[in-house]
């Protein structure tokens, strides 16, 4: 006995010593032949379990034997009844193991030893005796056989629907390896679509009265001629399998009968298929025993002569069980049932780029059930990147994206992978059917120009129906910031990006993402990582458990957002592998949200014009100002601050300013003045890290359409003009925006005005269009705007009047409708 | 009226068995007017009203049917001269007519120690009539019948020549006749053992074996009585009778719930072994619904070595192979406090059984014993004193 064999027998006599002879012990021996293991007798009271006239029927006392191995406690001890009485109940295995743990990895305590053992074994009694070790929903131990784990079928379609009689007919395979046949279709006996290279299939309308299958083929015949299968049905549908396939396969017969609950229905019992595997030489017998139905004399008598034989063997013959795994999905509750990126499964996903992040990503969701995968890059693999792709060594020259490709099609072969080795901005970004059918982008190149472009994409072709995501990280792979532009979102990740920057400037807890992603060039270059200088392109440094960590962290992030319903249509999120960086527990998981922003489309040179609500408010508590101060005939207007973004061809206005102090307004027109405003922009560019900038002017028609008069044209004509003769360096285009009609319901509409148009070409402005805008009113565009402009006292003052403007324009809609 | 017999009445087909203690007392009701009785321990400190065992003989004798203005037993069967299952039987003799005694004699010449009185008077009686029966060639009225088990060659002994074959019953045959009437239909009793080499046995191997079947049109309910047999004995009965022979639905545990019955040292052995091969055989012969009885005192958790029965660990085995609640101690049913006759009625409906009896609350299950054995982790809760002199 070792060590561990003897502190179990111990610890068994210690409880028998205990139980007041409620448990008692019988015999202690040591196996002869297997010298590893110690058998323990033992009697238990049971007389003191509730039972169920449907339980198990426990006698007063009930013996068992526990089988105590050498490594015990790490190995789990098992046990058996010296009786049959309980075959047949779930959980009770080969007639008289009961199956105490479900999960030995989990459930097992071995600092608890056979304390915890005969707990559970009082346990497992317990509920047995009430006939509940299957509680509701919990899936069942189907009958077992006892396999002799060289022959493996994974069964991948589910089951025919099997009514009142037994289903005769085929299931279609497919050779995966010398080991392994996958269960791919079925057809009825006799159907002329069969397929070439079948298995017969008997599926039983009724359980089969036994929870192990019979061992031997004249017991598996017998128990199946009581459930209405002759052994003449049996031949025939044997005999037509055989004659599909080709000659020296093995014959697989499918069994199944309605024994297989599954996970959350207690009622439901689908098929539990057994397969059994006939050798290649009797399936050939079966074949030539079809000559018995011949017109021939001969060949019918050496068909039928076959036919003995192989019946007279079926006699004796033992059953070759083969290994089943299930794959059906009637069955088989997904591992990652209810995860976040189940929002993929059987959908088409784009990923561009197939590098640190593009690969892991890939791989994840080809787990997760992805119908399709469209992966895009452009690059081969080098020795270098193994360090932290999901390469191989011998990938080493192939294109990445084929080498993924093959990666993926190994995991699912059935999963659709398609893959071209193209540069995404010339080929892919230039084309009008550049989200080619996904369902999602997942752009994973690290790329601001792809990042550009998709912006412009997204505003230049049909309007974008998909979620567009970005996922980047930091240069030592310790943060992770995916951004995600749904299908109704004002704009793609570049805008959305955009968008985050703003949130994190001008708080000091969020310096460290701002450094990381918006690093000022000094930075940047000292930053940079060129793992063979002088010809590779620059890269972070990280390793593959670093960026499997946040690849997945992403993942999730964007996968949750996709499956929940929220009001915002842009998601950024940080998330920060908390292991080594320094920020506080607070702000290493940051995720922000978005509405729409207020979109403004110029026609003339196809930009966005993008208004956020808080700037769109502003500006309206401006006008109402005004309108409250001199009348609402009195024109108004300011500045504006944001970004202009040539590639993508859009234009944010994130900040708006009033009449400065030394303006002039009245009915006619608005001489907008200079007081302060050089001071402003420079204090919004530099907190901004130069994401906010003049960009324009803004004024009021409070009775005429948005149109530029001629004054509105001289006065951005004066903006634009290149003055050599001052420091003073003006704007080469400049956005003018004009609110008319504000008596009523406001209009905007935008104009971009270029120097090169004032000053090379003649301006064209006839087909110019106007938008109505309907204002909506946001909170949480209140308080971005709170947190923007809190440095200007006036606003918290304005807001209420904004408010009440509003009330007024909804009225006026109201009775004009 | 005796204390504790009120609250039953004797089925009119049926089975009784009485908390008499370590010893048996065990009633068969064959129909009215029809009764038997297989041994007798008749507790005189019984009468007591706070002792938990029943005076049999004055419970009997209140359910006996009277014939000729005394009570009347029509047979009186004693499976081996031991104390314990005869004491009472002078009183009985005395109160009660018993139309006809069975007996083995061979018990009695191989009885190597003293009789009780109880005995003695039981040998004088039987011996009568023996005499009688072989004087009258068989043709005695009731109350001076006799039935002989045992073998062919005793007839050749003086003592027995002479005694009619009608009234000897060969073990391995069947009886159905009580007190000259045949109740065949109604009665059967098959003889098991004594076996005829026993004769080196001691007097609990050379104990009357009984497999007694009463029938009810179809149903039937059957008893196995072993007296104080042994293993080895036993395993022969089992060996050697047919499936039908040894059917039971209540086994009278043999020799008041003692280990011997399936504990037993072989004469090559060094101690004596668990035997599952007999444990095996009685749950094989068991019917559907079957309940062993353990004619005893309450059977403690567990036993010193040289215990006497009961035994802790042939109850154990026995609760292995009946049904939850069907093995029951006469002196636990329906409690200890008050232990009540046990009975087992045979009705049109099929066969009455009693309820359960041995308290189960009280035990205790593995989880608590896994609790103790485990230990706590809680601090003394005494003091505790340390160092070099303790006062």
């Amino acid at each position: 006995m070792t060590e561990g064999q003897e502190i179990a027998v111990q610890q068994l006599y210690d409880i028998a010593s205990a139980s007041h002879g409620s448990m008692e012990i019988l015999n202690v021996s040591e196996s002869e032949q297997l010298v590893c293991r110690v058998k323990v007798s033992l009697s238990l009271y049971c007389g003191n379990i509730h039972r169920k006239p449907d339980g198990i029927h426990l006698r007063e006392r009930e013996r068992f034997e526990i089988l105590v191995f050498s490594d015990f406690p790490f190995e789990v001890p098992q046990i058996k009844t010296p009786h049959t009485r309980f075959a047949g109940f779930p959980h009770v295995q080969w007639g008289r193991s009961l199956c105490l743990y479900l999960a030995p990895n989990t459930e097992w305590d071995p600092n608890d030893g056979m304390f915890g053992f005969m707990t559970r074994l009082e346990e497992w009694l317990e509920l047995a005796a009430i006939n509940q070790l299957d509680p509701e929903g919990a899936p069942l131990h189907p009958p077992v056989a006892y396999h002799t784990g060289k022959w493996m079928l994974v069964i991948r379609e589910n089951t025919p629907h099997v009514h009142d009689v037994p289903w005769f007919g085929t299931a279609q395979l497919k050779n995966v390896s010398d080991h392994r046949v996958d269960l791919v279709g079925w057809s009825l006996l006799f159907d002329e679509n069969t397929p070439e290279y079948v298995g017969a299939v008997i599926l039983l309308p009724d359980p089969l009265p036994f929870f192990e299958f019979p061992s031997k083929m004249d017991d598996l015949f017998t128990a199946l001629e009581s459930m209405g299968v002759s052994k003449e049905t049996l031949l025939l549908t044997f005999q037509w399998a055989v004659i599909r396939n080709k000659e020296d396969t093995p014959l697989y017969v499918v069994i199944g009968s309605p024994m297989r609950g599954i996970s959350g229905d207690d009622k439901v019992r689908r098929q539990h298929l057994t397969i059994w595997r006939i050798k290649p030489i009797i399936a050939t017998g079966l074949r030539n025993s079809i000559y018995k139905h011949s017109e021939h004399e001969e060949l019918r008598q050496i068909g039928e002569e076959i036919e003995k034989i192989i019946l007279d063997w079926t006699k004796e013959a033992e059953i070759d069980w083969c290994k089943v795994e299930e794959q059906r999905d009637e069955i088989v509750t997904r591992r990652d049932s209810g995860s976040p990126v189940s929002w993929f499964a059987n959908r088409t996903v784009s990923i561009w780029g197939c590098g640190a992040l593009g690969g892991q990503i890939a791989e994840f969701l080809t787990r997760a059930g992805t119908k399709k995968i469209i992966l895009r890059d452009n690059k081969d693999v080098t020795p270098g990147i193994l360090v932290r792709q999901l390469y191989d060594d011998e990938d080493i020259g192939k294109l990445k994206v084929e080498a993924l490709s093959t990666r993926l099609k190994r995991i699912r072969p059935e999963m659709e992978v398609e893959y071209v080795n193209e540069n995404i901005l010339s080929n892919l970004l230039s084309s009008k059917n550049w989200t080619e059918g996904a369902e999602i982008i997942i752009d994973a190149t690290a790329s601001r120009a792809v990042m550009e472009k998709v912006e412009r994409c997204c505003h230049t072709y049909d309007p974008v129906s998909i979620p567009i995501a970005s996922l980047v990280i930091d240069h030592h792979a310790q943060i992770g910031l995916t951004v995600l532009s749904k299908a109704e979102h004002s704009g793609g990740p570049l805008d959305v990006l955009r968008s985050t920057r703003m949130e994190l400037i001008g708080r000091p807890e969020f310096k460290h993402f701002i450094e990381e992603f918006w690093p000022d060039t000094a930075k940047y270059r000292e930053r940079i990582f060129q793992p063979e200088p002088g010809c590779s392109d620059t890269t972070f440094i990280g390793s593959a458990a670093d960026t499997a960590i946040l690849a997945g962290l992403m993942l999730n992030e964007l996968a949750y957002e996709l499956a929940s319903e929220t009001p915002y249509s842009g998601m950024a999120c940080f998330v920060t592998q908390a292991i080594r960086n320094k920020l506080s527990k607070k702000h290493q998981f940051v995720r922000f949200q978005w509405k729409t922003d207020r979109i403004i489309p110029e026609e003339k040179y196809g930009y966005y014009i993008k208004i956020t609500e808080s700037a769109w408010d502003y500006l309206l508590t401006w006008i109402s100002k005004s309108s409250h101060r001199n009348g609402s005939l009195t024109e108004t207007g300011g500045l504006l601050f944001g970004e202009r973004d040539y590639a993508a061809k859009v234009i944010w206005i994130t900040k708006v300013s009033g009449p400065p102090l030394d303006s002039r307004a009245s009915k006619y027109g608005f001489i907008c003045g200079t007081y302060g405003t050089s001071e402003v922009s420079e204090k919004l560019k530099e907190r901004s890290g130069g994401a906010i900038q003049f960009i324009g002017m803004w004024h009021s028609h409070p009775n005429g359409q948005p149109v530029p008069s001629d004054l509105d044209f001289e006065g951005m004509r004066e903006i634009v003009k290149n003055n050599n003769s001052t420091p003073y360096n003006s704007p080469a285009k400049a956005l003018l925006l004009i609110i008319g009609e504000t008596v009523s319901q406001p209009i905007v509409k935008g104009y971009i005005f270029s120097r090169n148009e004032f000053f090379n070409q003649q301006l064209i402005h006839e087909n110019m269009v106007s938008y109505d805008m309907s204002p909506v009113y946001n909170p949480i565009y209140r308080i971005f705007a709170k947190n923007w402009f809190k440095t200007h006292s006036f606003f918290e003052k304005f807001v209420s009047r904004v408010s009440l403007l509003k009330k007024n324009w909804s009225i006026e809609n109201g009775e004009k409708s | 009226m005796s204390k504790h017999s009120s609250v039953f009445n004797m089925p009119s087909r049926g089975i009784v068995f009485w908390p008499v203690g370590n010893g048996d007392s065990t009633t068969f009701a064959v129909e009215k007017g029809v009764t038997i009785q297989i041994d007798l321990n008749n507790l005189y400190e019984a009468e007591d009203e706070d002792n938990p065992h029943i005076p049999v003989i004055e419970g009997l004798i209140e359910q006996l049917p009277k014939m000729d203005g005394k009570p009347y037993l029509s047979v009186f069967v004693l499976t081996h001269p031991d104390q314990d299952h005869c004491r009472g039987f002078a009183e009985l003799l005395d109160q009660v007519k018993i139309g006809e005694l069975w007996f083995a004699p061979r018990v009695f010449r191989e009885y190597s120690r003293d009789l009780s009185e109880d005995a003695i008077c039981f040998k004088k009686e039987a011996k009568r009539r023996v005499k009688a029966t072989i004087d009258k060639n068989g043709n005695v009225p009731s109350g001076d019948r006799v039935r002989i088990i045992g073998y062919d060659d005793l007839l050749k002994e003086e003592e027995y020549c002479g005694f009619p074959l009608s009234q000897l019953t060969v073990p391995g045959n069947e009886v159905t006749k009580l007190d000259g009437k045949n109740y065949d239909g109604i009665f059967r009793a098959f003889v098991h053992a004594p076996f005829k080499d026993d004769s080196a046995g001691e007097r609990n191997e050379t104990s009357i074996a009984l497999q007694i079947t009463l029938y009810e049109g179809q149903t039937t309910l059957q008893a196995l009585l072993f007296g104080d047999l042994a293993y080895p004995t036993l395993k022969k009965i089992f060996d050697l009778s047919k499936e039908n022979d040894l059917s039971w639905n209540v086994m009278l545990a043999p020799h008041h719930c003692s280990k011997s019955a399936m504990y037993w040292q072989e004469e090559d052995e060094e101690e004596e072994k668990r035997k599952d091969d007999i444990l095996n055989d009685m749950g094989n012969a068991a019917a559907d619904s079957a309940y062993i009885i353990s004619s005893s005192e309450p059977i403690p958790d567990s036993n010193e070595p040289g215990d006497n029965p009961p035994h802790a660990i042939a109850r154990n085995r026995y609760q292995e192979i009946v049904s939850d609640g069907c093995f029951i101690c006469t002196e636990e049913y329906p409690s200890e406090d008050n232990p009540e006759p046990l009975v087992f009625e045979l009705g049109e409906s099929g066969i009455i059984v009693p309820g359960h009896g041995n308290d189960r609350s009280k035990k205790t299950s593995v989880t608590a014993a896994v609790a103790v054995a485990r230990g706590g982790n809680e601090p003394p809760e005494k003091r505790i004193g340390f160092g070099k002199k303790y006062d």
